[in-house]
């Protein structure tokens, strides 16, 4: 019975914060690339309902924890994101699948621009920024929301 | 394994070919490379030396910077005027498989750039322990509420703006 059903979204506050950053870095202004993105988006992720493992995505490197066994880390780019230009364009979405609930959670969205350019800014103090943000909004937003608690972060050596 | 990585593949030429001044040969040659040079960046980017790592970083950022040539009705037409005369010559099939491949490749290096990052692991493991410690919480979603969900979302940034 388990295998016949689809699987089902479960968005959490740390991907609609991501989105939410998203939209107003490069979506603010263009409500019709903003709505092709949205569909681009729904219709992907609608997609993972029934197949979460499409041939375009990439599994990624779990940590090493024997725990993450029922958790499968997976990664999806687009190289044209509607309406964006640049470094904008290529969007990546990670995503979790966890095959014995039958649950994905997509929990980060971005676009390549987030990283900055290599010339002039190392790129890990950019994301390490990025994610201190999105931390920092989680942290602030999570007694409101249903959602799990948000653990502590370790980047680079500072501790949140 | 790959200090000859960009031998033959420079930025120059790559824009003569965006260009339309190549011939069909030379297109079909870029493109192979661009492929190669793309699997390779995919497979064993930690083979790479820093320096051609570096390399591959500006190579793909200059390939994604959008054309100034672009910002003008006359180069618009231009642009439009260098397909036709691709299209006559049969050189298009050619051209947009370079064009493929060549994105492909910024692709790839922009993927490995956000893969070596340490705080892109910080991200997975701090999001694994959430997912362990939580795996029932959240609201679940089924496929009909999706497209609403995010419409809804967007709206609310953009309200916020």
């Amino acid at each position: 019975v388990v295998g016949s059903e689809n699987y089902q979204i479960v968005p959490w506050k740390k991907f609609e914060i991501s989105y939410d950053k998203l939209i107003k870095a490069h979506y603010k202004k263009d409500k019709k690339a903003r709505e092709a993105f949205d569909d681009l988006l729904g219709d992907f992720l609608k997609e993972l309902c029934l197949d979460p493992r499409p041939d375009r995505t990439q599994q990624q490197p779990s940590p090493g924890n024997s725990y993450a066994e029922d958790f499968e880390f997976r990664k999806m780019r687009w190289r044209r994101l509607p309406g964006l230009r640049g470094a904008a364009r290529f969007g990546r979405l990670l995503y979790i699948v966890c095959d014995s609930k039958r649950l994905i959670y997509p929990f980060w969205i971005y676009t390549h621009e987030e990283f900055g350019e290599p010339k002039n800014q190392p790129p890990s103090k950019d994301l390490a920024r990025e994610i201190l943000l999105i931390q920092e909004d989680t942290d602030s937003k999570a007694n409101d929301a249903d959602m799990p608690d948000v653990s502590v972060v370790s980047i680079e050596g500072e501790q949140q | 394994v790959s200090t000859a990585v960009l031998n033959g593949f420079n930025f120059q030429e790559i824009q003569q070919a965006r260009k339309g001044a190549v011939s069909s040969c030379r297109y079909l040659l870029l493109a192979q490379r661009a492929e190669s040079i793309a699997n390779r960046v995919s497979k064993h980017w930690d083979e790479f030396l820093p320096e051609e790592r570096e390399k591959l970083k500006e190579l793909a950022h200059d390939l994604v910077e959008p054309s100034k040539d672009l910002n003008s009705i006359p180069a618009w037409i231009s642009a439009i005027l260098r397909l036709l005369i691709l299209r006559a010559r049969g050189q298009s099939e050619a051209f947009y498989a370079l064009c493929d491949a060549l994105d492909r490749l910024a692709d790839n290096i922009f993927d490995a750039i956000e893969r070596e990052d340490p705080a892109y692991y910080s991200v997975i493991a701090d999001t694994l322990e959430e997912a362990i410690s939580s795996p029932d919480a959240g609201q679940k979603l089924e496929p009909e509420e999706i497209r609403g969900w995010l419409g809804k979302l967007s709206d609310r940034a953009v309200e916020e703006v």
